[in-house]
C-alpha cells in the first residue's frame, strides 16, 4: 500500500479525526523531526470535485494556532512510506525553513481588476506567413511583459498600503480572466491582478479593515479578497 | 470564484515532495493540459452532478 500526502509539519503533529480523500483514514509519516500527514492508499487518486474539497478539507483540519503546516499540492502519492521519509530527510532543512516562515500565518488573496484595464482580444498567432505569425508572437510577449509590469505595479501598491501587516506576499501570475470553453474563440477580457498574502493570524483582523479601506479609497478598482486559506502558495 | 479558486490552490499550488505531480485522468497528463481544462473539467462535473457550489471554508482563524 501506498501513502497519499496532505501536509507537511513539524512534529508532533495530530491527524485530524475526519477521514481524507474519500474517507481514507488519517495517519503520519514521521522523519527528521517532520511529520507528513496522509494516507494509506492502493494508489494515487483521480482528481475531482470531491476530492479537492476533502484535500483542502485534511489540511484546514490540521491548521490551527499551534501548528501551521505546509499544504501539499493535490496528486502526490509515494509506492511505500519509506519512500517518503527518505525525501523528508532529503530536505529537511528546506522544509523546516518553509514551516518557519508559515509559523502562526494564513493566506489571503486580493483579486484587482478594473474596467479601464479591458484589453484588446487575446493575441493568437494564427497568422498565414510565417512573418506575420513572428510578428503576432512577439506582440503576445509584449502584451505578457506589460501585463507582468501591471502586476507588479499593483504588488507594490499594495505592498505599501498593507506595510507590515503582511509578513510575505507572492504574485498569482499576470492573467486575463479565465474562458470557461479553452477552446472557444478569443474573447475580449478585463485584466485581473491577483497577489497573495501571508498574513498573521494576530493581524487578520486589522488586514480585514485595510483591505476595505484600500478598496474605498480605490472607487475604480473592484477589489475582492478571499482567505484565510492554509499557506499553498508559501509552500512551494 | 470560490470553487474555481480552490481547485487552483489545491491542484496548482503547496509543497511538491517527488519533484513531481501526477495528476491525471485515462492516462492524459493533466499537468500539460492546463488549468483551463482542469476548470472545465471541474465545471462538467458539477453540472453532471447537479452539486450546489458552497463557499468555500475558512480557516480556522
Amino acid at each position: 500500500m501506498g501513502f497519499y500526502l496532505y501536509c507537511i509539519g513539524a512534529a508532533p503533529l495530530t491527524p485530524p479525526a475526519a477521514g481524507g480523500v474519500d474517507d481514507a483514514p488519517l495517519t503520519v509519516v514521521e522523519a527528521a523531526s517532520l511529520v507528513a500527514l496522509g494516507s494509506v492508499t492502493a494508489e494515487c487518486p483521480l482528481p475531482s470535485v470531491e476530492r479537492v474539497r476533502q484535500h483542502d478539507r485534511v489540511i484546514r483540519a490540521a491548521t490551527n494556532e499551534a501548528a501551521t503546516p505546509l499544504p501539499a499540492r493535490f496528486g502526490q502519492w509515494f509506492a511505500t512510506r519509506e519512500v517518503l521519509a527518505a525525501r523528508l530527510r532529503e530536505e529537511a532543512a528546506g522544509y523546516r525553513r518553509a514551516l518557519a516562515a508559515v509559523q502562526g500565518a494564513l493566506e489571503f488573496s486580493v483579486h484587482v481588476s478594473s474596467e479601464q484595464w479591458a484589453t484588446e482580444s487575446e493575441i493568437e498567432p494564427n497568422a498565414d506567413s510565417g512573418r506575420a505569425y513572428m510578428e503576432a508572437l512577439a506582440k503576445r510577449e509584449e502584451a505578457r511583459r506589460a501585463a507582468r509590469a501591471h502586476e507588479l505595479q499593483i504588488a507594490e501598491e499594495l505592498d505599501a498600503w498593507f506595510g507590515s501587516l503582511v509578513r510575505g506576499r507572492r504574485l498569482a501570475g499576470a492573467g486575463r480572466n479565465r474562458r470557461r470553453d479553452p477552446m472557444a474563440k478569443p474573447v475580449t477580457t478585463t485584466k485581473r491582478v491577483t497577489v497573495a498574502h501571508l498574513v498573521p493570524r494576530a493581524e487578520i483582523p486589522r488586514y480585514r479593515r485595510e483591505t476595505s479601506r484600500y478598496a474605498r479609497a480605490n472607487p475604480a478598482l473592484d477589489v475582492r479578497v478571499s482567505g484565510p486559506w492554509p499557506p499553498y502558495s508559501f509552500a512551494e | 470564484m470560490a470553487l474555481a479558486e480552490l481547485v487552483s490552490r489545491v491542484l496548482d499550488r503547496g509543497v511538491v515532495v517527488s519533484g513531481e505531480v501526477v495528476v491525471g485522468v485515462a492516462g492524459i497528463d493533466l499537468l500539460y493540459l492546463g488549468l483551463d481544462l482542469i476548470l472545465t473539467s471541474v465545471q462538467t462535473l458539477e453540472e453532471k452532478t447537479s452539486r450546489p457550489i458552497s463557499p468555500t471554508e475558512g480557516c480556522d482563524g
